[in-house]
């Protein structure tokens, strides 16, 4: 754990205030990493551990980043968390993780293609250096955040860096992950007011007949924001998608 | 609090952590402050408290006598309870016989009435309901039975000197049963809490019954038997009370 951070960080705090102020979360965070020296970020979460076992796990991965387009088109558009290192290893407790630390092509003989691959691409894109952290939680509900470093002159230069830099960076993820997940939690979901009406209708033990009465909508248009609400929730049944609203928050309960 | 209050609490809270039925020994504690019953209830969801039919919603308890089971408990009592609108809407005690009793009760609806007049006739002049938690969580609470006392003030004397003692071990009663042992008022199997933790994996019915090798008519009987003792109306909202409770593993 880093808690040797600055006592009083003077852009944390700014951060910590326009979140609070209703700033767009994901714009502060960049203008704050910027400020020591990140180039971009990658942040993700999963609202239940038992979605880390399914296949094609990515899909069920709350994600959000401003990375360069290269990679969102390349490494982005696939499977990516299903062939990241880095989840595995936090899934196995590591509170941090160092992108390419020395001696890492050792390490990645052993991996599987498609994780060495994946790698190989994101340096291929001059992501060498860069640092994932664990934001807390139990085992697969825990959220990343992966944060990339402009050029450095060398591994020393960015070991320096980090160890600078370092605690500041995992506060203002800390305070970014508790803004999303427990103040703005809708943000990565995006329900409309309407879907989550007909969620929480469900929770109160309501059926679909009595719901849409109440909402004055057709069954058929609940079945469609129920439908709706399923995708944004990247559940795979509607049991599933009113249980990962009420994790999630989302419902006025 | 006096120093006795503190050992007392202290040797409840030990006891709690040992095996056994947690309210035999809650009733145990209590009647070292002259209480002679209590009950305890919680409901999952908020929207619960406010329905009619709340009785129904939520999970109970009591150390009453037989004659206030058969007569008040089995009935909608918790609807007719003045002391739960109350507690609702922010009080954080309700008396069950304040010196101006006789003039509230006149204001009361006639089955609520009925209801207090029940409870006055067995002799259930003085106690209190209080509230535990009342918040996002749901709801708990329960009220305290005192021995006869002589009057309201009498009772108000007493409850000064014990209640902020019987508040906290109805705190540890009620984290002892809502956190640490949710399963205990629901009562699930183990077959059925299986069938809810797949259900919580996005699983279909027909998935479901392949992965635990049975029947779909075997699975809507552990569903349908779930939903009555999670006291569900549907099955999202027996999945969404489980989940809530924290009767399965996310």
């Amino acid at each position: 754990m880093m808690n040797i951070a600055p006592a009083i960080d003077p852009l944390l705090s700014y951060f910590a205030t326009s979140l609070a102020q209703g700033a767009d979360p994901f714009a502060a965070l960049e203008q704050v990493q910027a400020q020591y020296g990140v180039r971009g970020f990658r942040y993700g979460y999963f609202l239940l551990k038992t979605d880390v076992d399914l296949p094609s796990k990515t899909k069920r991965y709350f994600t959000a980043d401003n990375m360069p387009a290269e990679w969102r088109n390349t490494v982005g558009a696939g499977e990516f968390v299903d062939n990241d290192v880095v989840i595995d290893a936090m899934e196995m407790g590591a509170e941090s993780f160092d992108w390419f630390p020395p001696g890492f092509r050792d390490v990645m003989r052993a991996m599987t293609t498609a994780q060495r691959r994946q790698i190989e691409a994101e340096l291929d894109m001059g992501m060498m250096y860069g640092m994932s952290l664990s934001l807390g939680g139990a085992a697969g509900q825990f959220s990343s955040m992966g944060m990339w470093f402009a050029d450095q002159s060398s591994r020393r230069a960015f070991d320096r860096d980090w160890q600078h830099f370092g605690p500041s960076l995992h506060m203002a993820a800390q305070v970014f992950d508790t803004h999303l997940r427990k103040t703005a939690p809708n943000t990565l979901i995006g329900l409309s007011p309407r879907e989550v009406d007909c969620l929480a209708y469900l929770v109160c033990g309501l059926r679909p007949a009595q719901i849409s009465d109440r909402l004055g909508i057709s069954e058929k248009t609940f079945e469609k924001h129920i439908g709706s609400a399923k995708i944004k929730l990247r559940a795979r049944t509607r049991d599933q998608a009113v249980a990962k609203a009420i994790v999630a928050g989302v419902l006025p309960l | 609090m006096p120093k006795q209050h503190h050992s007392k609490l202290a040797k409840f809270s030990e006891d709690l952590a040992r095996k056994g039925d947690p309210f035999e020994k809650f009733d145990a504690f209590l009647k070292d402050f002259g209480v002679k019953g209590f009950s305890y209830g919680f409901a999952v969801l908020r929207a619960e408290m406010a329905r009619e039919d709340r009785t129904k919603s939520v999970f109970f308890t009591h150390s009453f006598s037989r004659q206030w089971e058969d007569e008040v408990g089995s009935g909608p009592f918790l609807d007719l309870d003045p002391a739960i609108d109350q507690l609702m809407n922010g009080a954080t005690i309700y008396e069950w016989a304040p010196p101006d009793l006789p003039k509230l009760l006149q204001d009361l609806p006639k089955l609520q009435r009925r209801q207090i007049e029940a409870e006055l006739d067995m002799g259930m002049n003085y106690g209190v309901t209080l509230p535990l938690i009342v918040g996002k969580s749901g709801f708990s609470g329960m009220g305290l039975w005192f021995e006869n006392l002589p009057s309201a003030e009498a009772f108000r004397k007493e409850w000064a000197e014990f209640g902020p003692t019987l508040m906290r071990a109805g705190h540890l009663l009620d984290s002892y049963v809502r956190k640490d042992h949710p399963n205990l008022m629901v009562g699930l199997s183990g077959r059925e809490i299986d069938c809810l933790n797949l259900l919580l994996g996005g699983y279909r019915a027909n998935e479901i019954c392949f992965k635990l090798g049975i029947s779909e008519k075997t699975l809507e009987k552990h569903i349908l038997h779930a939903r009555t003792k999670l006291k569900a109306h549907t099955r999202d909202q027996a999945l969404a009370k489980a989940v809530l409770m924290g009767l399965i593993t996310l």
